[in-house]
């Protein structure tokens, strides 16, 4: 506050000077003639050694404050080191928003992290602005620029003058990188998100399909993190595919062919009535489904039939694909969508015939058995080591896909603050050492004219 | 008529250097008077001065709160002031980076207070600097006058020796709550993240890698995954050794910023890097990276028997980040 009022004390008194000495002319020149006026101004010493001495003093004091008050604005570039970056995205791929650098969450989290006291969020933001660091051209479409830098600054005022402004510039860009981290860094809960459930009371050949769940969870993760780093190699030396292939190759080995030939083998179940009976319901639905599935395929087949020969000719339309070139583009017809409909329906019928199939090989093992423990009690022993196998690939799976964050994020948001450059303040002084020769100078012509 | 005419000009043209050179006399005097004003109101108080390091160490953001040279020095009643902005500022851990107390002052109760008063507030760790040596150990910790107390040489020497030396300075700070770090270093685990703290005693290079060598290596290679900080009094030792690494974090002191600091060139001077260190490739004040992490110097906290110019006294807060 000290520094900006004493700042402007030079310049009040360059102002003040020009002011007096023009009104001082103004008034004076009614009893001057035109010819006394242009001698007056030839007889003046414009660059006389009082002119200068005055020049370069007020200008001296004025470098002083400005340089003072130049302490209290400074500048960050925040720049985005990721590839999406480039797209205007965030690295998850949503839109990518300038503002947020300042918004309101940003610069409460920054007060909360210096501990500025007497301070508001709204004040503290009113200093605060940002812009790209390359504009571009809106309206010029070979000028449009899609900035990965971005410009923060901060000038204090009369609330914020307490408060160290490179301090506050720090605060507000790392609490960004932390805000920014938070909102948009790779989400790890994809996997072993729900509780576990009790695999005592589960039926056998559901625990079958939960653990294939629980795995084919993992492997989506796995394969969906190796599309966005394929040749991201972990600290163990592994890779996101290798990892999949092993998880794929357990699923195959231990829960479809031990555990799952294992139940059917000695017809293993918690409550046989009972489950042979949900088998027999589910057959009968699955029948139902099979029916109709084949009551619409036979439908298809006669419709396609009936169709006129005249009405199946192809047509060909000249069009043009993304790129603009033109290629024949054969329309469909009615019975084009026929036989897509006959195709799924014919799929569904097969798809029902196997789930009646296996349930019913099911229900036959199921029945054809005699109570066997030792069989349970292997069959228990073997869910639990592939749960907890399961559980291993999951922390293997996240440990990766954290790796690889940490990796890809790091130093993912660059920060570097400057001050005002030694450049642009004497750039202001040189102007002002031209103002305060001007003002100097209209004030050596003033004592010249004759008084009235 | 043409010597006098010449002889008059002169004068008019020395009166206006003379005025010249009066304005400016005057208006150089008003601005020292201004500066060292306006330099001995701000250094009545310190300023904060904020860090941010990441490292794939971290599991949580941890706040380091370092506090350098102090040299019996108060701010407020009882360091109040800075007890207050500590509490404040929510530190995870604090570090003394040495000369908290000053070996010519007959009392130490100011500095320890500081240190029983913040010891609620966070874990702290106290590393000595040269005061404390001087006022303790009598001697400088070079290698020439700790060969000479122990009678070591080349072939005898014990680090162990220096370390088994107790004093009372040690004792006050243990009780009241801080751990002093003598070559030796200590785990705490802030948040879900295990921190290793090394603290150096014999900070002069010249003893630092014979007596300290063995502790440091040890601290260095074992618990890699730990987030390793290394203080250390005087930063000297960096520019001397090049060990595989010094940790993730350095924190030193003891160069008090160069005392005055002139716009453009830096630090004015140091006892060990000599006039403007920083032009000489010196670690003085601020940030620096030391073999890719960073060394913090702070500018240290006394205001009382140094003539700080454009250099405020400071506490350094340093927020570790994953990121």
């Amino acid at each position: 506050m000290i520094s900006s009022l004493l700042q402007k004390l030079p310049l009040a008194a360059v102002g003040l000077l020009l002011v007096i000495s023009a009104l001082t002319i103004y008034f004076r020149s009614k009893n001057v003639t035109k010819s006394e006026f242009v001698k007056i101004f030839k007889s003046t010493r414009l660059v006389g050694a009082g002119i200068l001495i005055f020049v370069i003093l007020i200008s001296g004091v004025f470098g002083v404050f400005n340089h003072m008050k130049a302490k209290h604005s400074v500048t960050a570039v925040v720049a985005l080191n990721y590839s999406e970056a480039s797209q205007a995205q965030n690295s998850n791929g949503t839109r990518y928003n300038m503002a947020e650098i300042i918004c309101d969450e940003v610069v409460e989290k920054a007060i909360e992290m210096g501990a500025f006291e007497n301070v508001t969020v709204k004040q503290l933001k009113n200093c605060l602005c940002v812009y790209p660091y390359i504009q571009g051209d809106v309206n010029d479409k070979s000028n449009y620029h899609i900035s990965t830098e971005f410009v923060v600054e901060y000038h204090a005022s009369k609330h914020t003058d307490h408060l160290d402004a490179e301090n506050v510039i720090t605060l507000i860009t790392s609490a960004y990188k932390d805000y920014y981290i938070e909102k948009y860094t790779d989400n790890f809960s994809v996997i072993n998100e729900e509780d576990k459930p009790d695999y005592s009371t589960m039926e056998y050949m559901d625990i079958v399909t939960y653990l294939n769940k629980e795995t084919t969870s993992i492997l989506n993760y796995l394969y969906g993190m190796a599309e966005k780093g394929p040749s991201f190699v972990t600290k163990n030396n592994t890779t996101f595919h290798a990892i999949a292939a092993k998880i794929h190759q357990f699923k195959e080995t231990q829960i479809e062919q031990n555990l799952k030939s294992l139940i059917l083998q000695h017809g293993i179940a918690r409550n046989k009535g009972n489950y042979i009976d949900r088998l027999s319901y589910q057959n009968k639905n699955t029948d139902f489904d099979k029916q109709r599935n084949n009551a619409s395929f036979g439908l298809c087949n006669r419709a396609i039939d009936m169709y006129s020969e005249e009405m199946t000719r192809v047509v060909l339309v000249p069009t043009w694909d993304e790129s603009g070139k033109y290629y024949m583009g054969r329309t469909k017809v009615g019975i084009d969508e026929l036989s897509v409909l006959a195709t799924i329906f014919s799929d569904n019928v097969a798809s029902n015939e196997k789930e009646i199939m296996d349930n019913n090989l099911v229900i036959g093992k199921m029945q054809g058995a005699t109570a066997n423990t030792s069989a349970n009690a292997e069959a228990d022993a073997l869910i639990a080591s592939i749960d907890e196998s399961i559980d291993n690939f999951t922390v293997e799976a996240i440990n990766a896909g954290r790796e690889y964050s940490n990796y890809r994020m790091n130093q993912c948001i660059a920060v570097s603050i400057s001050g005002t450059s030694l450049f642009g303040e004497l750039k202001t002084i040189v102007i002002f050492a031209f103002l305060s020769y001007i003002a100097a100078c209209v004030f050596a012509v003033s004592k010249k004219f004759p008084k009235a | 008529m043409k010597g006098y005419a010449l002889t008059t000009k002169t004068k008019k043209n020395i009166r206006v250097l003379r005025l010249f050179l009066i304005s400016l006399i005057f208006v150089s005097i008003a601005a020292s008077v201004a500066i060292i004003g306006c330099n001995y109101i701000g250094n009545r108080n310190f300023k904060e001065t904020f860090y941010s390091v990441s490292s794939l160490k971290v599991n949580n953001k941890i706040r380091i709160i370092q506090i350098s040279d102090l040299h019996n020095c108060s701010y407020g009643n009882d360091n109040d002031k800075m007890v207050d902005r500590v509490r404040k500022l929510k530190p995870d851990l604090i570090i003394y980076t040495g000369d908290i107390i000053d070996s010519k002052a007959e009392e130490n109760d100011k500095a320890i207070s500081l240190c029983k008063e913040l010891s609620d507030v966070a874990p702290s760790y106290y590393i000595y600097g040269n005061n404390e040596v001087e006022k303790y150990y009598d001697i400088p910790l070079t290698q020439e006058s700790l060969d000479k107390k122990f009678g070591f040489n080349d072939n005898n020497r014990e680090p162990d020796k220096l370390l088994e030396l107790t004093d009372n300075l040690t004792k006050k700070l243990e009780a009241s709550g801080v751990k002093v770090l003598k070559n030796s270093s200590d785990t705490v685990t802030v948040g879900a993240t295990n921190v290793d703290v090394y603290g150096v005693l014999t900070s002069n290079p010249s003893s630092f890698w014979l007596y300290a060598g063995e502790s440091f290596d040890e601290y260095m290679y074992s618990n890699e995954n730990n987030l390793k900080i290394t203080a250390i009094h005087e930063p000297l030792v960096f520019e001397e050794y090049f060990p595989d690494s010094w940790g993730d974090l350095m924190l030193a002191g003891h160069n008090h910023g160069g005392t005055v600091k002139i716009p453009m060139l830096g630090p004015l001077y140091t006892h060990d890097g000599g006039f403007l260190p920083d032009r000489g490739g010196h670690y003085v004040d601020g940030r620096y990276e030391v073999q890719g992490r960073p060394l913090i110097i702070s500018s240290g906290l006394e205001n009382k028997n140094i003539m700080r110019i454009n250099n405020q006294p400071e506490i350094v807060i340093v927020d570790i980040n994953k990121f």
